[in-house]
């Protein structure tokens, strides 16, 4: 009891992705817990609560780096490996036993195991692009499970890989540097330096990057520097964010930019800088974001709280998903304790 | 037909008569309508000497009424003419005084709602004939029956501009105190449920679940998302007293906690540009101003404006988002809780006792409350004058409500009081005031004007002549040019830069004249400017007194000849440089120009007491205004003149305070510039030897022309 309630409180979840079928939303934390939330559950209209969570722990030994999923893979970025799970759509069931793994190689110099900070899938040729602790990309095809090549230059480690669909790859990384690379091209192709941009450095926060992102036109980043977003071929930044924390995530949203991180709101702004939409949140830190259109519009924002935060418009804050204390399978006292538990700061006094 | 029927059965009375009567009374009808006179009806009415006025109304009656059937299919118009005529017939006393009304609900019986709404225009326009007191006591009734009958025909949700007409047109009517159509126990419409959720059946169920919930009274929803939460908030603004349960109050306090901070989460654009909010500040300004004449405007622009109005919300989910990003529809939800806050907050006579608010509920409203304004404020277009108006209609609604606390006194117009007051204010106000003629005659023959206020009184005996006062140099304020560019000011500051400028347009021609060296920046052109005129001012003894000499034309000039020889000879060695002011400066000159300034002013000789002695009889009666040049106040001068009776005596004092207080200003140079500036050349010209007497003093080792100016200078002061 004492354990969940400790959990509670301190549940950083790391990571989280939609599954292919767009019906359901896999959140992953630092105690290698995996909850599932059904997206139809939220969508019901109804005055119900929406359904409970499954939750497939992992194994104390396991922090979810990162996820994804591909095909009917939930990929999990680990603690120096990468593996895939089974989902079986019919049953709701991710599978206990791990259908395949990668390792990270160890460098030679390396004191400890790198994580996998951040994967990038590419689904028209299965190849996974997995930023690594050791300041390298590994780029991973699916099919075999082996590590095509590897992009260096990173002096420190990785915060954030992404890629497009022209087979450039951008990543932003601890030593301040966003590189972009090709996976036509041994070297990289180009680096940006933000914190040797005046307008951008935030000095007592640092150089590092924690969070880029792309569009069709534009390159978004951000982290100890200002986010900002820069023109992909002429590479100016041509935009700089007022977002007053430091940023862990951003993303583009249809024609606006989300940015989120260590500040009790998440942002949204136009392309042009203007603040559309400021929406508290209850993470001490925002570490993840998914979103989707289709079928219904919905949004998850998570981080270091026991709670998803779901937008459904992109706007507004539609509602707050508890982790643990909200899940199916628990036994039913617990359940009882656990509600009442979650219930009274809404509540107070219910007779 | 209903007409029909009423001609059988009053036939038996008077069979021919009747038929007779009416015919006549048709065909005079038809005419006068023609014509629209009602003469022709009076005349056809009193041809029939013989019946009884009883009689004859009877069929003048009928003849209206058969004529309205007639008319019905034509055009609108008509109706209306046959209404007005009525009312005239009505008035000459030919028909009965119900007869218009008893047309228009003939008319609102037989047409369609779309005629109804337009044939509806005849009875707004005639108010004030309804009012009158022959229509409204036979009237009234007639016409709430038939308005009532047309609200009644009505849907509330989807003819809702036509059931405002009419409710407006009822408040029109009655009296501003009439209690008929009062809620007078404040019931709340709990018929107006606004179901929600994906299908009607649940909310159905909900519904039903909500009634046991009430009856139990522990009825405890969690609602988990927004959909849920912003809906359920309608089930309190529906039913107000909820709040007053604990459980309830608390659901209610979360949920508008939420939509309050989701509302703030995204702010709405002014889809106007930045101009027309201007425009929109200016506006809501003028409200403030005059509230009557440009609210109505405002909200009536406002209401064609957004020209979709709905008398019930649309909950389907997937409109929440639109909904939440509709200025319209935020609106109205904020406006709700204003409502819902003052309910809760104020008496009403027939709220239950048990139903007040504990301190932690007020606490929240009286916090939540600015919340809700501020948002308002925030949502465009219009929102400061729109949260403004908001709060005005609510103020108002207090009023409302305390009246009908008071058990719907009538309302009277305050005449009494004021009469009264009337009564009361003349006798004092008349006693002690004079007539003003009266007074300004004393005034004038005293030469004192008494302001009923010391300091007033004071302010106005200040100066025999106000307007030549006003005129007096001393309430010129301009500073000098040249003292005003020497001020210490920042490099770039617009502020001086364009005082200074408007000075250089008042004071010196050099605004005119372009410089040599056009330069972009104000700054830099000033200090030209400022260069130049202290270039103007060396040799100013030269040029000025020449043109002085030639202005005044008078007995000084032998004088003026004295001093320019002087002049000449000091200034023979300089005069290369000295002579180019006069002509178009170049570059190479100015260089020269500078190079040679500073020995010219290394030292400004400044005024000491000997000069002032020396000068002081020179300055003799008008010193009061050279002592205004420099600065002093009145007071001041009033203070020298008490303490020295003598002119000469008052000026020494004066100057040596001068001299003393601002040391810098007081040089030789400054005070005869000042004292030409007075005209009072005589004093200047002996300034100016003193100048030339220290200058050669100083310079004794180089100049050689020393003692000749020296001697010049006697002669000068001598003079």
């Amino acid at each position: 009891m004492k354990e969940k309630d400790l959990k509670r409180a301190y549940n950083n979840v790391m990571a989280q992705t939609i599954s292919a079928s767009h019906q359901h939303l896999f959140a992953g934390n630092s105690f290698g817990d995996i909850f599932v939330l059904k997206i139809q559950e939220l969508d019901k209209g109804t005055e119900e609560p929406p359904g409970k969570l499954k939750i497939f722990p992992q194994g104390n030994g396991v922090d979810i780096n990162c996820l994804a999923f591909h095909r009917d893979f939930l990929i999990v970025g680990a603690v120096g490996l990468i593996y895939g799970l089974p989902w079986n759509e019919e049953e709701e069931t991710l599978a206990a036993k791990r259908s395949w793994e990668v390792k990270i190689p160890m460098q030679v110099d390396a004191v400890e195991v790198p994580d996998v900070n951040s994967m990038w899938l590419n689904a028209d040729n299965d190849t996974l692009f997995a930023g690594c602790g050791d300041g390298v990309i590994y780029q991973v095809s699916l099919e075999d499970g082996r590590i095509q090549r590897e992009y260096r230059g990173h002096t420190d480690y990785i915060h954030s890989v992404v890629g497009n669909a022209s087979g450039q790859i951008f990543s932003g990384a601890e030593d301040g540097t966003v590189r972009v690379w090709s996976t036509k091209k041994q070297e990289q192709t180009s680096l940006l330096e933000p914190h040797k941009n005046p307008q951008l450095i935030r000095p007592d926060w640092g150089k590092w990057i924690g969070a880029v992102a792309v569009s069709e036109d534009w390159l978004l980043c951000g982290g100890g520097p200002r986010p900002s977003i820069y023109h992909l071929r002429a590479l100016e930044c041509t935009r700089v964010f007022d977002f007053p924390g430091r940023v862990h995530l951003c993303e583009f949203v249809d024609d606006s930019v989300f940015i989120g991180g260590e500040y009790n709101h998440v942002q949204s702004y136009t392309l042009h800088g203007e603040l559309q939409a400021n929406i508290p949140v209850e993470h001490t830190a925002c570490y993840s974001v998914v979103w989707q259109t289709a079928p219904i519009n919905l949004m998850s924002i998570a981080g270091f709280s026991n709670k998803l935060h779901i937008l459904k418009d992109f706007r507004f804050l539609d509602s707050k998903i508890e982790l643990y204390g909200n899940v199916q399978g628990e036994d039913n006292q617990a359940e009882d304790e656990e509600e009442e538990l979650i219930e009274e700061p809404l509540i107070g006094e219910a007779s | 037909m209903s007409t029909a029927i009423e001609v059988v059965d009053k036939a038996p009375a008077k069979f021919a008569n009747y038929f007779a009567l009416e015919a006549a009374f048709k065909d005079a009808l038809e005419k006068a309508i023609q014509q629209n006179s009602v003469e022709l009806l009076v005349t056809a009415y009193n041809s029939f000497k013989a019946n009884s006025e009883h009689d004859k109304r009877l069929p003048m009656d009928q003849a209206f009424r058969v004529l309205l059937m007639k008319r019905l299919d034509e055009d609108v118009q008509n109706i209306g003419d046959l209404v007005r005529l009525s009312v005239k017939a009505t008035r000459a006393e030919i028909v009965s005084t119900t007869i218009p009304v008893v047309l228009l609900i003939d008319t609102f019986d037989v047409v369609t709602l779309d005629k109804c709404q337009e044939i509806f225009r005849f009875v707004e326009e005639l108010v004030e004939v309804w009012k009158e007191e022959i229509f409204f006591a036979s009237c009234k009734n007639n016409i709430l029956r038939m308005c009532n009958d047309l609200l009644r025909r009505l849907s509330r949700t989807q003819n809702t501009v036509f059931c405002g007409r009419i409710l407006l047109f009822l408040s029109k009517f009655f009296p501003f105190s009439e209690r008929s159509g009062l809620n007078i126990v404040s019931e709340f419409n709990l018929d107006n449920f606004t179901e929600y959720g994906l299908d009607s059946k649940d909310s159905q169920d909900d519904n039903d679940k909500e009634l046991e919930d009430t009856a139990e009274d522990i009825p405890l929803k969690i609602d988990y998302d927004l959909y849920c939460k912003f809906w359920s908030l309608q089930d309190f603004f529906r039913n107000p007293n909820q709040c007053y349960n604990k459980a309830q109050w608390k659901m209610f306090q979360m949920h508008a906690e939420n939509i309050l901070q989701s509302f703030s989460s995204f702010k709405l654009e002014d889809v106007r540009s930045s101009g027309s909010d201007n425009a929109s500040d200016a506006g809501s300004q003028s409200m403030d101003i005059d509230v009557e004449t440009t609210d109505p405007a405002a909200v009536a622009t406002a209401v064609i404006k957004a020209n979709h109005f709905f008398a019930k919300f649309l909950t389907n989910p997937k409109l929440l988002a639109l909904q939440l990003s509709d200025s319209n529809f935020r609106r109205a939800v904020l406006v709700q809780f204003l409502i819902l806050f003052q309910y809760l907050q104020v008496t009403v006579k027939f709220k239950i006792e048990t139903y007040t608010l504990t301190s932690d509920q007020a606490d929240f409203i009286k916090d939540t409350e600015p919340r809700v304004y501020k948002l308002l404020e925030e949502t465009p277009p219009y929102g400061r004058r729109f949260a403004r108006t908001v709060h005005h209609m609510l103020i108002r609604e207090e009023m409302w409500n305390n009246w009908k606390n008071d058990g719907c006194k009538e309302f009277k117009k305050p005449e009494e009081p004021v009469a009264s007051e009337e009564e009361v204010k003349p006798p004092p106000t008349k006693k002690p005031r004079r007539p003003l003629g009266d007074s300004l005659r004393d005034a004038a023959r005293n030469g004192k004007f008494f302001l009923g206020n010391d300091n007033l009184t004071r302010l106005w005996n200040y100066s025999p002549d106000n307007l030549q006062a006003c005129k007096s140099e001393q309430r010129n304020f301009l500073p000098l040019l040249e003292t005003y560019l020497e001020t210490p000011h920042d490099k770039v500051d617009p502020g001086f830069e364009w005082r200074a400028l408007r000075l250089l347009a008042r004071q010196t021609p050099h605004f005119f004249t372009s410089l040599s060296q056009p330069s972009s920046k104000t700054s830099d052109y000033l200090e030209q400017v400022r260069k130049r005129l202290i270039r103007d001012k060396e040799p100013k003894p030269v040029v000025m007194t020449s043109s002085h000499s030639l202005e005044h034309n008078n007995g000084l000039a032998a004088n003026h000849g004295h001093t320019e020889s002087v002049n000449f000879a000091t200034e023979s060695p300089e005069s290369p440089a000295e002579a180019e002011p006069d002509l178009e400066v170049d570059d190479t000159e100015q260089v020269v120009d500078e190079a040679f300034e500073p020995a010219a002013y290394e030292k400004p000789l400044m005024v000491t007491k000997e000069h002032i002695e020396e000068v002081a009889p020179l300055i003799g009666e008008p010193w009061m205004k050279v002592g205004k040049k420099i600065g002093f106040s009145n007071d001041e001068l009033l203070y020298f003149q008490m303490e020295n009776p003598a002119a000469n005596l008052a000026c020494i004092k004066m100057l040596t305070n001068w001299i003393s207080e601002d040391d810098d200003d007081a040089t030789l140079d400054n005070w005869a510039y000042m004292l030409e500036g007075l005209e009072m050349n005589k004093a200047a010209e002996a300034v100016k030897a003193i100048i030339e007497r220290e200058r050669s003093g100083s310079t004794a080792a180089v100049q050689a022309a020393v003692s000749a100016s020296d001697d010049n200078d006697v002669e000068v002061l001598s003079d």
